[in-house]
């Protein structure tokens, strides 16, 4: 009997085995092998100006990105904590609904929003706060902000989440001793927060790691992370060595983070926002 | 005096905070009914006419459709998939049962586009670069982690007698699966599919790795839509887009106020 359910798993243990470890394992293997056996594509990660530079930009981004994105969302999810249950329902349900759009959708609001003659530099000079045109696009600046955007559900969630149970007497005995506010924040609710907002750090970071579709448009080809300096060396310039040694340092970066903060926090706790 | 500074100004950001989240949104719908011929603003009131190009170019119409067929496909074996996986490890309980399941969410952690070199090298001699069945079943896998995520949390609920139950009045497992395990994880199958469809229906990155002219989907038009000149028709196509999504995400709230499953054996 028991191996009669065993064999449920089998189907989609194979299609896993042929469509994502082969494959996967076959991008490792190439990074040792192509153009010949050996260690020179990891010697670019010495050598080529190029590879170190996508390495420290997507590094740089996916770091700026975890704190804007954690601090932003946790200041969103204390807001919607505090505020009256219906305003804090919509801004939990909003962000929430946020997280189901399209990257793509959202990336073309952003181009049409930061362009030079975009919807917010022409707002800024109608109102006369700006002369010329910010250069919000084709920057890190503008990766920055879509990417804070995408990444913004996955910290409110599991921060709004413990943010619900901190038990209401503890704040109520804290208000009685006359605490001030701040000092309850400090003291009661953050800490009580504190393994939402490190499971929220490493989800974003290691999503950040490997993001493809912002930093391609609105960096418009000047900010060129490592998924980016992927495809251009495999539809570019065919060469998949290069290519794949840096997916697998990419995936060996997102298995570090991953380890690192299964190790603070848990793994379940990473995913449960999601 | 000072907590009610603190409190408008703990307003101002939450308004702020709320705009920045919503905005996007607001500007591609307001986008997409301009009345201008380039990417602003209505100036002189509302204009369907980008709409209209969106129905008129064949190249929208070709590619929504691929992209349906592409996501349902991609979904389907996903499901079915993902459901008999989650019932599988739900059932034997051992070890191995534990970590094939915990094996299906790598999907999820391994970034897509190393899945994505990895799939194109694997189609290249396969002959499934830009074809159907090549982007269905990559799409597919990243479907499977949340089929299975969602349909264990269902599972995980389930009183284990009622497989017991099913068996003492004579049911064989495929009997029991089929008339007892999956109805009772429906609201997990059910919402893992839809996550699915709608992530595989915006999924960019596989599909501007494996896909090229032969199977135009949407996304791809998209991006290739941005990387020239955009237009207005982009954010026509994006608004239809949202409210497909929107669309899909109530019946997915819809699915989840569904009357409970039927009790088991009634």
């Amino acid at each position: 009997m028991r191996l009669r359910y065993g064999s449920f798993l089998m189907p989609a243990a194979a299609v896993l085995l042929v469509f994502h470890l082969v494959p996967v394992a076959m991008v490792l293997g190439i990074s040792f092998t192509e153009p010949h056996a050996g260690l020179q594509n990891y010697r670019a990660l010495l050598t080529s100006g190029a590879a170190q530079n996508a390495l420290a930009t997507t590094f740089r981004i996916a770091v700026s990105t975890t704190l804007i994105t954690v601090a932003l969302g946790t200041v969103y999810a204390l807001i919607a904590w505090k505020s009256r249950p219906a305003i804090g329902r919509l801004m939990i349900n909003t962000v929430a609904l946020t997280f189901w759009l399209s990257v793509l959708i959202r990336t073309v609001a952003w181009v049409a929003i930061l362009r030079d003659n975009g919807i917010l530099n022409g707002l800024l000079q109608a109102i006369g706060l700006i002369a010329t045109p910010l250069p919000l696009l084709r920057n890190q600046t503008g990766v920055l902000i879509g990417m804070v955007h995408y990444m913004l559900p996955l910290a409110v969630l599991p921060v709004y989440n413990s943010l619900r149970a901190v038990p209401v007497q503890q704040l109520q005995a804290a208000r009685s001793m006359s605490a001030s506010g701040a000092y309850i924040l400090r003291t009661v609710v953050l800490p009580q927060c504190t393994p939402g907002i490190v499971a929220a750090c490493a989800l974003v970071f290691m999503l950040s790691l490997g993001f493809f579709v912002t930093p391609a448009i609105l960096g418009g080809g000047k900010v060129v992370m490592v998924a980016e300096y992927i495809r251009l060396q495999i539809e570019e310039t065919v060469r998949w060595g290069l290519a794949s040694m840096m997916a697998t340092t990419l995936l060996v970066a997102v298995c570090v983070s991953m380890g690192l903060a299964a190790r603070a926090v848990g793994l379940k706790r990473i995913f449960q926002g999601h | 005096m000072q907590s009610r500074l603190a409190s408008a100004l703990g307003t101002a950001i939450g308004v702020l905070l709320f705009a920045f989240v919503l905005a996007p949104i607001v500007i591609v719908i307001l986008i997409s009914v301009t009345d201008q011929p380039y990417v602003s603003l209505p100036r002189h009131g509302i204009s369907w006419r980008h709409y209209a190009e969106l129905l008129e170019n064949p190249k929208w119409a070709i590619s929504l459709l691929n992209s349906l067929i592409v996501s349902a496909g991609a979904t389907l074996i996903a499901t079915v998939l993902g459901t008999l996986c989650a019932i599988g490890a739900w059932q034997v309980r051992t070890w191995w049962g534990r970590y094939l399941q915990a094996a299906m969410l790598l999907p999820l952690i391994v970034p897509v586009v190393v899945q994505a070199v990895g799939l194109y090298r694997l189609y290249i001699p396969a002959g499934l670069i830009d074809t159907f069945p090549g982007i269905i079943i990559g799409q597919a896998i990243l479907g499977i982690p949340y089929v299975v995520i969602a349909t264990s949390a269902v599972l995980s609920n389930v009183d284990r007698r009622i497989d017991q139950a099913s068996r003492s009045l004579g049911a064989t497992p495929l009997q029991t699966t089929w008339r007892v395990l999956i109805p009772a994880a429906r609201p997990g199958v059910l919402s893992g599919a839809l996550i699915c469809f709608v992530f595989c229906f915006d999924e960019v990155v596989l599909t501007v790795f494996l896909t090229g002219l032969r199977t135009p989907l949407l996304p791809k038009v998209v991006w290739d839509g941005l990387q020239d000149d955009m237009r207005p028709v982009i954010a026509a196509a994006c608004t239809t887009l949202l409210f497909a999504i929107l669309a899909v995400m109530l019946a997915r709230l819809w699915a989840g106020r569904l009357p409970a499953l039927r009790k088991p054996g009634r």
